[in-house]
């Protein structure tokens, strides 16, 4: 069983206290340096109970020198919180086992022959290579650098060197602490890796033979545990070194005025040093999002830095990697997600979901957050904690949405009223790529529209509406609030529309045939398809409508419903269409998303008004 | 907001007591209905999944418990085909019992819970072991439950014994006491990974000797002149998966082998067949 050990080094004219798996390591390391004197203040096996009590000793030791008083005292220091540590455990309902630290003194150990100093740094050396710029459990990182290098020195010697040579943090994988709580105290634990306090769970664990907690959330990741632990190694410059060396782009088509300005600012955001740190690209739906970056990712590139890009969801890394491969075809492009074969390998342009991102460690110079308010981003502070991790020190991260969250408009763009163009730390870009403005929304009010609708009467706003767009030839979505409903709707359409019964369809989340009936959809074989919030975002079809019925549900907020009006009007030869929300009573998201396009219309058209009619619209591939 | 082990969602109170109610009289006499029905009542598993949990069924082998299509025969004593083949053979092992049938969503959920080291779901287990005794085992009266022991070294690398928790579980459920009777003596490669019978059977020869609570023997003398002596006394062994019953097997024949245990009848509870 590992057993950590905490001591205390004199340094100056004050004591700083250290945790080790290997003090034999310590030592070799300290005998080089200065050779001052350590000594022991216990061990136990549980990291966390030993980054605590470093804490409370680190606060002691600040300004005392090593005498036997001091040392005793915090020794005493230690036994107390321990102590304590454990009454609050049991207190808080867990019997079994209990944190054990001991003082006792350490019998010599002898170094084996081949860890000699030379040996030691230079493997160190080669693992920090390897593991740079990554935040990895204990096992994770055993198994890369089995699959790597063969190593003669335990991994965690080597890992315990370059902690002591700055390069490496470490920490347990659920740390832990004494909280003073209104009057009382009580235990606090907290999972360094994902960032969660809650969701944590105690355990009689028999690696440790202490309390210990492992955290449930991110759990599919591997188990991170208070006696694991968590090894962030910092990045060395990797990069192509390939400064100045001409654009890396390969992209041949063009940008829209609009689009050229949206992509300069955020190049010159990412590429200058200092400066701001978060940049917001607000793009309406169907600006083309994605070549936007272009600049950007080549700007920081060519400086010889590391890009990622974090989406939501793995079909939409699936979708965008092979598309900024073909933009940048002398670059290594990775797509890191759950199931993917290469999440180990390296490369200069990471794609990756959102949950990977967890993974790495201050060694991207650009950072770009795509659809910032979807699912799983939306209110996950640990999300967001974990990409902000990822950020190197004085990178630059980039948001990227087309309906951002209230908090991102009020910090970056200044205020959520009113609309600016742009500013230093976002720019809005408001117009299509095809230079025609965004579908506007109709609202109709119909009193108690689900009621009718579930009792089969003919609703005469849904059904003229839907018939007329269908007897255009235009294809139809029909957005529907809950899972249930679709069976329900998709019923009532092809019983009052029967002309078109046998080209409808209904599709949610959980249904196993989804793929194929969303491809028949785009082969046209169906004309109509009734569905959930599954399909408001990502999807182009055209010479398309949108209806939603129920608008007034809470699942249709105010971004949701921007997306789905999104959904038409997308293709440049039939940029109009009718989007129309049905609910039965008012609600604020209704309207404020109506005011939003209107707004974005209202400011595309005062901007680029001396323009005209766009030539050369840049093309979306 | 309490969500279901299995799928995470939310527990929504709809139909959760009838789904339940229908289950639980599926599977136990009404005699020991209401323990089972509260324990199936503080888990928290949705209807959906609770519906989905492919309980074994009513014909079963009466050696190993596998879940058998409609009897053929007019056998009252009906065997599978392993068993079978195997029936001249004196078996250390009386019996056993499964909870749930060893299909792909299972193998999933089990995986989760000894890989991926998802703790709570012991719970879950403890539960389905539980309905799994008072279905089958009902009527015999066990002295105590004991499960099939880890290597040290696997321990420490994987921090427990999933066994080891649901037997706990069980035992605290039931009012028995669980001791660990057998230790593992040699380190084995993972079952999962060998196959055929002979390879399983030849790996688990000589794995286990007398543990912590073999000393504890005890437990096993019924104290009062009530008591039958005549009985041999009954032991209730605990496993995760019956794929070839090697391993419970191999654990029986090592439990009778404890001198004060020479004359038990050990039976096995599984939790998937």
């Amino acid at each position: 069983m590992r057993e950590y050990l905490l001591y205390v080094k004199e340094e100056e004219n004050a004591l700083r206290a250290y945790i080790t798996p290997c003090f034999h390591i310590d030592k070799l390391f300290w005998q080089e340096r200065n050779g001052q004197r350590l000594y022991v203040i216990g061990r136990s096996p549980s990291l966390a109970l030993a980054f605590a009590l470093r804490e409370k000793i680190g606060t002691f030791a600040k300004r005392r020198r090593l005498t036997a008083k001091s040392v005793l005292e915090m020794q005493r220091l230690a036994a107390s919180y321990v102590r304590e540590a454990n009454k609050l455990y049991v207190k808080e309902g867990h019997a079994g086992y209990r944190y054990t630290f001991r003082a006792e003194p350490i019998k010599r150990e002898n170094l084996p022959p081949e860890a000699g100093h030379e040996r030691v740094s230079e493997e160190a050396k080669q693992l920090a290579s390897i593991l740079s710029g990554r935040s990895l459990l204990e096992e994770e990182a055993e198994w890369l650098l089995k699959k790597r290098g063969r190593f003669m020195i335990p991994m965690i010697w080597l890992l315990q060197w370059l902690v002591l040579m700055n390069k490496t943090e470490w920490r347990p994988g659920v740390g832990m602490d004494i909280h003073k709580h209104w009057w009382q105290r009580r235990l606090r634990f907290i999972c360094w890796r994902c960032s969660s306090r809650s969701h944590l769970v105690r355990t009689e664990c028999h690696s440790c033979r202490q309390p210990c907690v492992y955290c449930s959330s991110c759990l599919t990741m591997g188990r991170s545990k208070c006696c694991t632990p968590f090894i962030c190694v910092q990045a060395e410059n990797t990069g192509k070194g390939c400064q100045d060396s001409g654009s890396l782009l390969a992209w041949e088509g063009e940008y829209t005025p609009a689009q050229e300005d949206a992509a300069r600012r955020a190049g010159q955001f990412a590429v200058e040093t200092g400066g701001e740190a978060a940049f917001l690209i607000w793009a309406v739906c169907g600006a083309g999002k994605t070549e936007l970056l272009f600049p950007a990712i080549d700007g920081v590139l060519r400086k010889g830095g590391r890009v990622l890009l974090a989406t939501p969801r793995k079909d939409v890394v699936l979708e965008l990697a092979p598309r900024l491969q073909a933009a940048f075809p002398s670059v290594t492009v990775r797509s890191v997600y759950g199931s993917s074969e290469e999440k180990w390998e390296e490369g200069d342009l990471i794609i990756a979901t959102t949950h990977q991102v967890m993974r790495f460690y201050r060694c991207f110079p650009l950072v770009v957050v795509d659809e910032v308010d979807a699912f799983p981003f939306h209110n996950n502070k640990q999300l967001h904690d974990a990409v902000s991790r990822a950020v190197a020190k004085e990178g630059k991260l980039l948001y990227l949405s087309a309906t951002p969250p209230e908090r991102l408009r009020k910090q970056l763009t200044g205020s959520t009223a009113v609309l600016k163009p742009h500013s230093a730390t976002h720019v809005l870009l408001a117009r299509r790529y095809h230079g025609h403005p965004l579908p506007v929304p109709e609202i109709k009010l119909v009193p108690r529209l689900m009621e009718k609708v579930n009792a089969g009467r003919p609703v005469a706003e849904l059904i003229s509406a839907a018939g007329h767009m269908l007897a255009q030839d235009r294809q139809v979505f029909v957005f529907v609030p809950r899972v249930e409903d679709v069976d329900t709707v998709l019923d009532y359409l092809q019983g009052l529309l029967p002309a078109y019964a046998e080209k409808m369809a209904g599709v949610h989340a959980a249904d196993q045939g989804r793929e194929e009936k969303v491809q028949r959809f785009r082969r046209r074989e169906n004309m109509l398809i009734v569905t959930t919030t599954i399909l408001e975002r990502g999807v182009t079809i055209p010479r398309s409508d949108v209806i939603i019925l129920g608008a007034d549900a809470s699942v249709f907020d105010e971004a949701s419903l921007v997306q789905i009006a999104g959904r038409v009007g997308r293709s440049a030869d039939a940029p109009d269409g009718t989007v129309l929300f049905l609910a039965s009573h008012r609600t604020q998201a209704l309207y404020a998303a109506k005011r939003q396009i209107e707004q974005m219309n209202r400011l595309a058209d005062k901007r680029w008004a001396a323009d005209g009619k766009q030539q050369k619209a840049g093309r979306k591939r | 907001m309490r969500e279901c082990l299995l799928c995470h969602q939310f527990l929504s109170a709809n139909e959760r007591l009838e789904g339940i109610r229908r289950c639980v009289n599926r599977l136990v006499s009404p005699r020991h209905y209401p323990q089972v029905f509260s324990l199936f009542n503080r888990l928290p598993l949705c209807v959906g999944c609770l519906a989905g949990l492919p309980f074994v069924g009513e014909t079963i082998c009466h050696r190993c418990g596998r879940n058998m299509s409609a009897a053929s025969s007019d056998d009252p004593l009906l065997f599978c085909t392993d068993c079978r083949s195997f029936l001249a053979e004196v078996d250390p092992l009386t019996a056993n019992r499964s909870a749930l049938r060893y299909d792909e969503q299972v193998k999933a959920v089990v995986a989760a819970y000894k890989y991926r080291g998802d703790e709570r779901l012991a719970e879950l287990f403890a539960v389905l072991a539980a309905s799994c005794y008072y279905r089958y085992y009902s009527g015999i009266s066990f002295r105590l439950i004991t499960y099939v022991p880890l290597h040290d070294k696997r321990l420490a690398e994987r921090g427990f014994n999933q066994v080891e928790l649901i037997a706990k579980g069980l035992g605290r459920m039931v009012g028995l006491p669980v001791l660990p009777l057998l230790r593992r003596i040699k380190y084995t490669e993972k079952l999962s990974i060998q196959s055929g019978r002979t390879a399983r059977f030849a790996s688990m020869q000589k794995a286990f000797a007398p543990g912590e609570g073999a000393s504890q023997s005890f437990r096993l003398r019924r104290s009062g002149w009530l008591s039958r002596k005549t009985d041999r006394p009954k032991v209730l062994l605990l496993d995760d998966i019956f794929t070839t019953g090697a391993t419970v097997r191999s654990c029986a024949s090592a439990i009778k082998a404890i001198p004060d245990f020479a004359d038990v009848e050990v039976y096995s509870l599984t939790l998937c067949r």
